[in-house]
């Protein structure tokens, strides 16, 4: 009787270490991204996808994050530890005897606000009153202007900020 | 994890060690001796606490317990304790400290050969625990590497909370010497409630132990070491 017992509080015991909720489970609604589309400037509600943009942090350590021959929306990650972001939006245009490379300049400024998530996953970071500005370069930007269309950022079902071109 | 581990094995070493008594115990009774049931006041200490404190660093916990036997099967049955514990996770770090008291009743399932008061007994309890919480540092969750996060010591107190929940509590007690009990238990309990946090939860709670983020259960072990105070034999 007492050794059926003992085994049975050496089961309990053995149960007790490992549990689901140790690591940060995907789908997890962590910090969201800022969602970008890109619209045509002659006709604003109209989506025009990008051809071959590169995304980079305009920063001394530079990285590039994103790269694609054709897009028309992107996730980009804001940092959590400042009130800024910046980035190089590059688009590289292929011709015949060349090839051009028109890099912009953008800057989101926002505000922060750290929520618990859980015990996994830690906190995320909850961005308002954003607001977005291109680096003007007279005649040169390939982007002509930037709205943004939900200046809280929390989830990414769909466009915070939008890009004509 | 590795200190834990030895706790637990040490825990287990010494129940063993009960147990080879219980078996030299059960040899030698007299058939034709009258049975004497013992009724009293059975106070004691759980020792897996004191022996936690010393090990395990982040924590530190004491425990009372004790019972008084109402009928043959039955014995009203209360701890009281008091907590401290760290509980550290990759994003997360706190610390809880606070007091509880669990009360309720034990169930006697076992039958005692002649001469013998040994029990295993099946139990539930009502547990409450008042307690604060320290969010001590945190660090935002990303997956993201342009720009990894750092921790934020940003420490904020939350106070004034509590929580109650149900427990079910199995018990293996022995008489190594006359009226003094070891007594090896493991606990499951069902949390009811507890204060909501505003931004942050509550990670440990003192006699409850660690919660989920997925579940109200949670569960727990001691090893007391108890004396009878005998006040009536029949």
């Amino acid at each position: 009787m007492i050794k059926k017992f003992t085994f049975s509080i050496l089961i309990v015991l053995a149960f007790l270490g490992c549990t689901r909720d140790d690591i940060c489970p995907e789908g997890t609604t962590t910090t969201a991204k800022l969602v970008v589309t890109f619209n045509d400037i002659a006709n604003p509600t109209n989506p025009k996808s990008v051809s071959v943009l590169s995304v980079q942090t305009d920063y001394e350590d530079s990285v590039e994050l994103l790269s694609f021959t054709e897009t028309g929306e992107i996730a980009l990650p804001l940092k959590t530890s400042s009130d800024t972001t910046k980035y190089r939006l590059i688009k590289t245009t292929f011709r015949t005897n060349d090839t051009l490379t028109n890099v912009d300049r953008v800057m989101f400024v926002y505000q922060r606000r750290n929520n618990y998530v859980n015990r996994a996953c830690g906190f995320n970071t909850e961005f308002y009153n954003l607001e977005a500005s291109l680096e003007p370069e007279g005649n040169q930007n390939w982007i002509q202007d930037i709205v943004v269309k939900r200046d809280t950022v929390n989830d990414e079902n769909n466009a915070h900020i939008i890009i004509l071109h | 994890m590795t200190k834990t581990t030895l706790t637990l094995l040490f825990c287990i070493s010494l129940f063993c060690g009960t147990h080879l008594l219980v078996a030299q115990k059960q040899t030698d009774t007299i058939p034709s001796e009258r049975k004497i049931e013992k009724f009293g006041i059975r106070l004691g200490v759980d020792l897996s606490k004191p022996i936690r404190t010393i090990l395990e660093e982040g924590y530190s916990g004491f425990e009372v317990v004790g019972d008084f036997r109402v009928s043959n099967k039955f014995y009203a049955a209360a701890e009281l304790g008091n907590e401290t514990k760290d509980w550290i996770e990759p994003y997360v770090s706190s610390k809880t400290k606070g007091s509880y008291a669990k009360l309720g009743f034990d169930y006697n399932a076992y039958e005692n050969w002649l001469g013998m008061e040994n029990a295993i007994t099946l139990g539930l309890r009502y547990g409450f625990a008042t307690y604060k919480q320290e969010l001590l540092s945190y660090r935002i969750y990303t997956d993201n590497p342009a720009f990894p996060t750092e921790t934020i010591y940003d420490s904020q107190e939350f106070s004034g909370l509590s929580a109650h929940w149900a427990e079910f509590i199995l018990s293996v007690k022995t008489e190594v010497l006359n009226n003094l009990y070891l007594s090896l238990n493991v606990q499951l309990k069902r949390k009811i409630s507890a204060t909501e946090i505003v931004n942050f939860d509550s990670l440990y709670i003192p006699g409850f132990n660690r919660t989920y983020d997925y579940s109200e259960f949670g569960v727990g072990y001691g090893y007391t070491i108890s004396y009878l105070i005998p006040l009536l034999k029949k």
